[in-house]
């Protein structure tokens, strides 16, 4: 995988500069460097996810993007009219805060009004937008009602509305999917959906790893504000040598060790009881390792799937906190 | 953009529903209460009911003989008290009953015993009418021509001829103290809730990244200055009624203050508030913006500062608005917007003091709005820990 900083050194691409270019920004609070170095681009009409646990540095990457906070070091740009741009107009940028809320005692429509004008809308232009994605939510009806009479789904929808109204280039969501139950994690993702269709480009960050899974284009793996991978989930499929799980159920589950060593997959774990969930590279023939396991015990049940991005994770993390181990190691720190 | 936000502060307070129902309590409270005033001065209301027992032995004495003829006395000369002569046992039974509200009696002579529940707030009055009949019957004893012991004791008149320009007079300062501390802990409790309520409510960081921290705090000081101005007018408007409607029930109007019928005064006036007004909002503003939690941070008591300020200008009216410290404070950016008012209506001042005292505020709010703009703007995205004055006056200075 090429970094995209590497790749500015290597060789230029030809065509329009990406929509939103970071290069080696760097953001340190009191004592604690929350970003560092971290590089990327956002392609215009793409899903981009920053992933990461919490303290990962992905809120406040997502802060420099829209220009609350400004990096120490490094820079980000913008060509959302195909010059590249220092600081980013905020008219055409969408913006989900982490922290999310909205005035509890204000009418709706009124709310996605004023936020609407603070993105560049008239008044006017803005209450028509805002009726319209009202009525696209099924929220005519209580456009007049106080926000917090809404249940906290349709807030969710009013706070969605409120980041999309202006039509903005690049939509920034900050954790959308936090403090969610899933059926209003499920409307995020197919809110989500709704933009890219629109040609938004979305940039969000998130710890939720299934639902960015089955969102997001191209992932960055961040960890205590480094990136560790970035790319498509099949490029860092490749760059962790993950391969696909097997779940075996058996009449009577054999040994951990025995299964390993007479299959040769690259990791087996328990699943529930009686389950084993074997991890094979990709490519490699389930019919191996299934002839393999019927020596062993009684095999009633077999599913495959994909090494989950969960998985990738924390094998990444694994993997560059041994690296860096023996990086210090080879520094002469103890 | 500033304009859509001051619109939007105005209109999260502004309620003309709540602002008529104001004007109609005000008035209604006036109406009632000026008529319950007009009922307890009347004749008929608050009658004190006074027994009096004039035993044989006082006929003769002075005092005694002057109860006697309170008692007899039409009770209209007597008001608000009525005395009726009583035998002891009687007055004892009526006091018990509460027929009266006391008992005289003269046990020793010269002395008035007053029998009555609690501590009547009518023993002034009562010492008086009672001296005043007793006085007389004195001095006949004595045989003193009460004419000459009238003209002895007369007060020598004082006549006063005023010198020089008549002075403007302090009759409208008080109301304009009462409105200016009033219109000052209005607006910085209003931002002081808004600004630490946004925290709250976690809408900061939606706005931050729409608009600039600088237009934000504008449009915000803009739309709390005008919905303080919008609700001290609904009160002059109630308080207008409410003279109104004192003169339609018959009472003395009382004369408007210079401040209000005198325009060059009003509208130097104007000035000071209206720029004193953003001044302390704009300083406020940044305040309230590095609060963390409003009900365990001591910054919320700053909301005094404002008011001690102003009324620290209103000081000259309890001494020469013109002495030397009222000079200065009305220079001063913080003190001058009630100071240099003070000093118009009382005192002696020339034009161009009032002048510099103007270019002063003016530039003072100038460079506080920069300055608090950067405050603000570190101070609301933060949580948590609350920066010190050492760090807010170094993002101040930040260029």
């Amino acid at each position: 995988m090429v970094r995209p900083d590497e790749r500015a050194v290597v060789a230029v691409p030809p065509g329009p500069p990406p929509l939103v270019r970071v290069r080696r920004v760097v953001k340190r609070f009191t004592g604690v460097t929350a970003v560092d170095e971290v590089s990327f681009d956002v392609h215009r009409g793409e899903a981009f996810a920053l992933l990461g646990p919490n303290g990962a540095g992905k809120s406040t990457l997502v802060r420099m993007l829209c220009g609350i906070l400004l990096p120490d070091e490094g820079r980000i740009t913008y060509a959302i009219d195909g010059e590249e741009r220092p600081r980013v107009d905020p008219r055409r940028i969408g913006y989900l805060p982490e922290d999310r809320g909205l005035y509890p005692d204000a009418p709706v429509l009124r709310t996605i009004t004023y936020l609407g004008t603070l993105r560049g809308l008239t008044r006017d232009d803005a209450a028509a937008r805002g009726e319209r994605w009202l009525a696209r939510f099924g929220l005519s009806d209580r456009a007049d009602s106080r926000i917090d009479s809404l249940s906290k789904g349709n807030q969710q929808k009013v706070q969605f509305i409120a980041t999309v109204v202006h039509d903005p280039a690049v939509a920034i969501l900050d954790e959308p999917f936090s403090g969610f139950d899933p059926v209003n994690q499920d409307l995020v993702v197919q809110l989500i959906r709704e933009l890219r269709t629109e040609g938004m480009t979305v940039i969000l960050s998130a710890h939720h790893m299934d639902l960015v899974e089955v969102t997001a284009d191209r992932i960055l793996l961040l960890h205590q504000g480094r990136e560790i991978l970035e790319g498509t989930l099949g490029q860092i499929r490749a760059a962790t040598s993950a391969g696909r799980n097997v779940r075996v159920t058996f009449d009577v589950a054999p040994d951990l060790a025995a299964a390993r060593a007479a299959t040769g997959a690259i990791a087996v774990e328990p699943g529930a009881p009686g389950v084993l969930v074997f991890e094979i590279a990709t490519g490699e023939a389930v019919g191996a390792l299934l002839r393999a396991l019927t020596e062993l015990a009684t095999v009633t049940d077999v599913t495959t799937a994909e090494v989950s991005l969960r998985d990738l994770y924390l094998r990444a993390v694994d993997d560059a906190g041994e690296r860096e181990e023996s990086a210090m190691a080879g520094a002469g720190h103890p | 953009m500033t304009i859509e936000i001051a619109r939007w502060e105005f209109m999260r307070f502004f309620k003309p529903r709540d602002l008529v129902v104001t004007v109609i309590v005000l008035v209604a409270s006036f109406s009632i209460g000026s008529l319950a005033f007009q009922w307890l001065a009347s004749p008929d209301a608050g009658v004190v009911g006074i027994a009096v027992v004039t035993p044989s032995g006082t006929v003769g004495e002075p005092v005694g003989e002057a109860l006697g003829a309170l008692a007899a006395a039409d009770e209209a000369v007597t008001a608000p008290f009525r005395f009726d002569a009583m035998t002891a046992s009687d007055a004892v039974v009526a006091l018990a009953a509460g027929e009266v509200d006391a008992v005289l009696r003269v046990e020793v002579p010269g002395v008035v015993e007053v029998r009555a529940s609690g501590e009547p707030p009518w023993l002034g009055a009562l010492s008086e009418i009672v001296t005043a009949v007793t006085v007389p019957l004195r001095l006949d004893r004595l045989g003193v021509e009460p004419r000459a012991v009238s003209e002895a004791l007369a007060p020598v008149p004082l006549r006063f001829v005023p010198e020089g320009p008549a002075p403007r007079g302090g009759g409208g300062v008080t109301i304009m103290l009462v409105i200016m501390l009033f219109a000052i802990f209005t607006g910085t409790g209003l931002l002081f809730t808004v600004i630490t309520g946004e925290k709250a409510l976690r809408v900061t960081e939606l706005v931050v990244s729409s608009v600039s921290p600088q237009t934000w705090i504008d449009g915000k000081i803009l739309g709390t200055s005008a919905y303080v101005i919008v609700y001290l007018l609904t009160y002059t408007i109630g308080l207008l009624l409410s003279i109104g409607a004192l003169g339609l029930l018959g009472r003395e109007l009382p004369t408007l203050p210079p401040v209000v019928t005198d325009p060059v005064l009003f509208s130097v006036t104007l000035a000071f508030t209206v720029l004193g007004f953003g001044l302390w909002f704009t300083l406020f503003a940044a305040i309230a913006a590095t609060v963390s939690d409003p009900t365990t941070s001591a910054r919320g008591s700053f909301i005094m500062l404002p008011g001690a300020a102003i009324a620290i200008g209103f000081l000259g009216l309890l001494g020469d608005a013109d002495a030397l410290f009222f000079r200065i404070v009305s220079f001063v950016p913080l003190t001058s917007p009630s100071a240099m008012p003070v000093r118009l209506l009382i005192g002696t001042v020339a034009w161009w003091e009032v002048a510099i005292a103007l270019l002063v505020l003016a530039a003072s709010l100038v460079a506080v709005r920069r300055a608090a703009g950067r405050v603000f703007a570190l101070g609301i995205l933060m949580t948590g820990k609350e920066p010190t004055a050492a760090e807010m006056v170094r993002w101040a200075r930040r260029v």
